[in-house]
């Protein structure tokens, strides 16, 4: 070893001189780009500061890269138009025109990044109200920054307890978990009922937050039905394999299978359905990776037949046409349609620009009373991109007039067959979930 | 349970029929998370570095394969072709210039920031990949994706076992590689004492290139056995880096055959556990499994304790 050491010293110590000499000219060039930037900074800020009208900065949390990325891109893609559209528009009306400024947390999806993301816009972008941030895992401990610092954090994730921890500056406008769940089992059961009957079911759910919360829910309903559930299985989210999962689950027969998966995890579900031979009845989803559009194309003809529960579908467009126009032009624009998470987004942005119009100032306490005072029922109201009855917030900051919807997969789109108020016309439900057969 | 011993038996003993089909499963994919972990160990073994870049190097290897697929038509098992000798060529430039450099300036045998260099270079390549292919979840479609045979009730899947034949050939060509010929030879003499290796005439410093390349191009096989059942993302390595963490530990740091028994009996942990108890329970099981072998035998089932 002593002999080891002395090898690479000999070898070390040769090139680290000149390392050394090249490293300071590179330190010294860097220094002097610093002090020349901020130099200029101090010169033309307070210049274009003084030409700018006030500027109201929305803070974004989501996950742009890692994982989930693919939502996180899609969310940016929206807001950025939102943003844009408002803006050109002549800005915020009663705050003389003021420009929105939207400034992006990347979370990574991961809890404490998300945190130290939120303290940055806080902090030092000096966000006046966010939007965040998509996994409720990240979402449930960054909205509690905001709340410390009592800036208005728009929700963006299912888990009921977001909403109810007694916070005043958290706010969610659309369905939580607890709705959504009861939905999907709304849906299946009035389906069932028109078909085959179902009696056992099974669960898996991805362990971070969203899965642990949704899964148990599902089951409750499904219970409170008379369907008997064997199990809700938590797997590890982004598995590499769950070969295990299903073969325990095909043991037990079930006639419905809910998986409440991210994509990766739904990609990999449903081939080992279809290669281990679980074969229900019904497969359903709570939403997450199976309403995304590379579902389709990666799971194929396995994904036919199945029923997710979501907040939004572009179908929806078919009884609201500004809705259609809007998705339309997101399409030209970045190639895809937009989804039930980037629409979540879009409408929280929208909740926080109609609240600005009425406080006509960003000051926190100003902006958090607008949002709570929030009253919509005008269809045609941007924030009405997911459309209900009544948009508007109770005590603890949750839309109790919020609903969710059930889709299926029929070719290649997914259809609104559920509640029939939103259903198409032409959507026939397919039952039994075709790779049963 | 043999071969014929069909349903009657499987309805006779539903149990045993679950946990062979858990092990089987289990040693599918066990085969993939060797080569994964053999990638790591060959490193690991020569260079004495823990390569955090290994699963991006198998995304790498996964963008290629699917790539040659989508824009050449070129099927995921003809992929290795190509992709072997770049990602080769891609590793070995990694050492060459990435890491050798290192080496030269720091004083330690096994200095921290190439450490961190790994680390770096899987988060530059990740981000990369993000820019450059988005965060789509790509997969490929082939008729062979989810067909099945049955060995005495027993659900085998296709592209898998493929996988796991492929896996053990690659196993056994690097056996032969590392015992029969004179840079394999070199590669195992640097591994075992490097200053003495360099006494005898080794160039040391070509040897970690070779390894470096040879660990990444293996990658490359690891992608063409993934590719046709798994999806193709950006941060797919982690999923499987993480596990080849633990089987290097388990098989023994730096023994070849001590990753393939290692990701062998990780893949039926994982199988039987999960069948049993829960997959999340699996996962706690295996990393228990790290931090108790790390405590009570350093050196894994096969490592060989080093002086």
């Amino acid at each position: 070893m002593t002999f080891g050491f002395a090898g690479t010293l000999v070898r070390g110590n040769a090139p680290k001189e000149g390392v050394m000499e090249k490293q300071r000219g590179t330190v010294l060039l860097a220094a002097w780009l610093v002090s020349a930037m901020f130099a200029l900074c101090f010169v033309f800020a307070p210049v274009l500061a003084a030409f700018a009208a006030e500027e109201v900065v929305i803070g974004i949390l989501s996950p742009l890269t890692g994982p989930a990325a693919k939502f996180g891109q899609l969310q940016r893609n929206a807001l950025t138009m939102a943003a844009e559209d408002v803006n050109n528009a002549g800005g915020i009306k009663s705050m003389g025109g003021a420009k929105i400024r939207l400034v992006f947390g990347d979370t990574r999806g991961e809890a404490d990044i998300g945190v130290t993301e939120t303290e940055r816009l806080i902090t030092k972008e000096k966000a006046h109200a966010l939007i965040g941030a998509f996994q409720s895992g990240v979402a449930f401990p960054a909205s509690a920054v905001a709340e410390r610092y009592q800036i208005p954090w728009m929700t963006d994730g299912t888990v009921d307890k977001i909403t109810e921890r007694g916070f005043k500056y958290v706010f969610r406008a659309h369905s939580n978990d607890s709705i959504k769940g009861a939905t999907l089992v709304d849906g299946i059961i009035a389906l069932s009922k028109r078909f085959t009957p179902i009696k056992s079911a099974v669960i898996f759910s991805e362990n971070t937050e969203w899965g642990k919360s949704v899964g148990d829910k599902q089951k409750n309903f499904l219970e409170r039905h008379g369907v008997k559930v064997h199990y809700v299985e938590h797997y590890p989210y982004a598995s590499a394999d769950l070969t295990s999962m299903i073969v325990k689950a095909k043991g037990l027969q079930p006639e419905l299978v809910i998986a409440n998966s991210y994509l990766g995890d739904a990609l990999l579900i449903t081939r080992q359905m279809s290669e281990q031979e679980l074969r229900p009845t019904v497969y359903a989803a709570g939403g997450g990776g199976h309403l995304q559009p590379d579902f389709l194309k990666g799971a194929g003809k396995l994904s036919e037949g199945l029923l997710a529960a979501t907040n939004w579908a572009p179908a929806v467009g078919k009884s609201v046409p500004w809705i259609k126009r809007e998705n339309d032009r997101f399409m030209a624009r970045f190639g895809t349609p937009l989804a039930e998470d980037s629409a979540r987004y879009y409408q929280s942005f929208q909740v926080i620009v109609d609240a600005l119009e009425r406080s006509g100032t960003t000051s926190p306490k100003a902006l958090r009373d607008a949002i709570a005072a929030t009253n919509i029922t005008d269809i045609n109201h941007k924030a009405m991109m997911v459309p209900y009855k009544q948009l508007k917030f109770d005590e603890t900051g949750q839309n109790p007039n919020a609903t969710a919807m059930v889709v299926q997969v029929q070719g290649p789109e997914y259809r609104l067959v559920y509640p029939d108020y939103v259903a198409e016309p032409d959507a026939k439900p397919i039952w039994p979930y075709p790779q049963s057969k | 349970m043999a071969l014929g011993a069909g349903p009657p038996i499987a309805l006779e003993f539903p149990e045993m029929h679950t946990f062979l089909q858990g092990t089987v499963g289990g040693l599918l994919i066990g085969g993939t998370y060797a080569l994964i972990a053999l990638g790591l160990n060959i490193i690991f073994g020569t260079v004495r570095v823990i390569n955090f870049a290994q699963g991006t190097l198998l995304m790498v290897g996964m963008f290629m394969t699917y790539w040659l697929w989508a824009l050449g038509g070129v099927h995921p098992y003809l992929s290795p072709v190509v992709t072997v000798p770049l990602l080769f060529g891609f590793g070995y430039l990694v050492q060459k210039s990435l890491v050798a450099p290192l080496f030269a300036r720091e004083r330690a045998r096994e200095p921290m920031s190439v450490l961190l260099l790994t680390l770096g270079l899987a988060l530059l390549l990740e981000n990369l990949a993000l820019l450059l292919f988005a965060a789509d979840f790509k997969t490929v479609q082939l008729d062979i994706s989810l067909r099945t045979f049955r060995v005495g009730g027993i659900i085998v899947s296709v592209p898998r076992f493929i996988g796991l034949i492929a896996a053990g050939v690659t196993g056994a060509g690097l056996y032969l590689f590392f015992t029969r010929t004179d840079i394999g030879r070199a590669i195992r003499a640097t591994g075992q004492d490097r200053e003495v290796a360099r006494l005898m005439g080794i160039d040391d410093f070509r040897v970690y290139n070779v390894s470096f390349g040879l660990s990444a191009s293996l990658m490359g096989i690891a992608a063409a056995i993934l590719v046709p059942f798994f999806y193709v993302h950006p941060a797919v390595g982690t999923s499987f880096l993480l596990k080849a963490f633990v089987i290097v530990v388990l098989g023994g740091m730096g023994s070849m055959p001590g990753a393939a028994l290692g990701g062998l009996i990780v893949g039926v942990i994982e199988g039987v556990v999960g069948v049993y108890v829960q997959a999340a329970v699996a996962q706690i099981v295996l990393f228990g499994l790290f931090v108790g072998i790390l405590l009570v035998r350093p050196t894994g089932l096969l490592g060989v304790e080093r002086r």
